[in-house]
């Protein structure tokens, strides 16, 4: 294996037994960008779950508030999509921060991880999330770079890897 | 006697052994009979040497601590001694080499099929007595306890979950590595094949 390969395969991390054989073959090695955007997307889906479910919340208080207007609040758009930014970067960082995966990164298997294969700490992962949320174009570095590298993982110097094993990575520590 | 026959107005009367099968036992051949009397003999000459000896062994013991004894008789008994232990020896050593050999030629489990009722015994058996001694409550928590419940759920929700992704996950792997190839070919990068089918560079 050259160096390329092993820059591209980091694969240090023990490997699940239950995993499919063909499955070992490219576990710890740097996913694609398809996978990467289906990723996102589902991310995206969480987040606008989460809007919902933070729209509704408040809705109710107003109804048990002012039980005469029952009609749905209409909140203007700039403070919805506010309001999903800094869910999305508050639900990222944590993902990233702790077990290193969101939802989408667990649904299709990868995880978020520094050059070295650690965990990410928070301030990283909370710039991370903001270059994620601000520049989501940037994730489509990843498709012309050799190390599939996204615009967040240059910045930041994180790494994306195949992982489909379901226990958390850093058991061991 | 059950059984009266006979007419009893003509004053006879037959009574019939209530066990008929007694009256035609075969008659021991000649030399089954000299056998057993000499048995009978011998078993009577033991119980009767028996008797004297458990009628004089007082007198013998008195005597034994008044009068010395001779020199003579003390080889005999030391002779005696020695022989008894070595003929206990013998036997001791001997009995479970019998007893194994015998064990050898036995079929337990024949015997048992043939001799016991196994249906009857457990006929007889109470079962809800022997579950009633029984902490069933207890049995099933310590089976919970030693079983890592929480890790089978995980591990057999963990397979269902891949089992309905694996597929996308699969197709997503393998469209990584074509966008990867057409932006090589699109860049005119060197394509490294790797023999595994890691994802090239």
């Amino acid at each position: 294996m050259t160096a390329a390969d092993q820059d591209l395969g980091d694969q240090h991390r023990p490997v699940h037994s239950a995993l499919p054989p063909a499955a070992k073959d490219f576990q710890g090695q740097r996913a694609g960008v398809v996978t990467r955007c289906l990723a996102a997307a589902v991310n995206l889906g969480v987040v606008v779950v989460m809007l919902a479910a933070v729209y509704f919340t408040v809705a109710g208080a107003m109804l048990l508030w002012d039980p005469k207007h029952a009609d749905l609040p209409n909140f203007p758009r700039s403070l919805a999509v506010t309001t999903g930014g800094v869910l999305a970067i508050i639900y990222l960082a944590a993902s990233w921060s702790t077990s290193g995966r969101t939802v989408g990164d667990q649904l299709l298997g990868l995880r978020v991880e520094a050059r070295g294969g650690e965990r990410l700490r928070i301030l990283r992962s909370l710039l991370r999330a903001c270059i994620c949320v601000f520049f989501a174009l940037g994730l489509l570095v990843a498709a012309v770079d050799r190390n599939r590298r996204s615009l967040a993982d240059f910045l930041v110097g994180s790494i994306v890897v195949y992982d489909w094993s379901s226990r958390a990575l850093w058991d061991e520590d | 006697m059950t059984e009266v026959d006979g007419d009893a107005s003509m004053g006879v009367v037959v009574v019939l052994p209530e066990r008929v099968e007694s009256s035609v036992e075969p008659v021991p051949s000649p030399a089954v009979w000299v056998l057993d009397t000499s048995i009978g003999l011998a078993a009577g000459g033991v119980r009767t040497i028996h008797r004297g000896v458990l009628f004089v062994a007082p007198g013998l013991r008195r005597a034994g601590t008044l009068v010395p004894t001779p020199a003579f008789l003390q080889r005999y008994a030391d002779r005696g001694l020695e022989a008894r232990q070595a003929t206990t020896t013998m036997v001791m050593s001997l009995v479970p080499r019998v007893v194994d050999a015998v064990l050898d030629q036995l079929d337990f489990a024949q015997i048992v099929r043939d001799h016991v009722d196994i249906g009857e015994i457990a006929a007889s058996i109470d079962i809800e007595k022997i579950l009633e001694q029984v902490d069933v409550a207890k049995v099933v928590e310590d089976v919970v306890e030693s079983m890592d419940l929480p890790a089978i759920v995980r591990e057999s929700s963990g397979v269902l979950a891949s089992e309905t992704v694996r597929a996308v996950r699969y197709r997503s792997v393998s469209a990584d590595d074509r966008v990867n190839q057409a932006i090589n070919r699109l860049l005119r990068r060197k394509v490294k094949v790797d023999p595994q089918g890691d994802v090239p560079s």
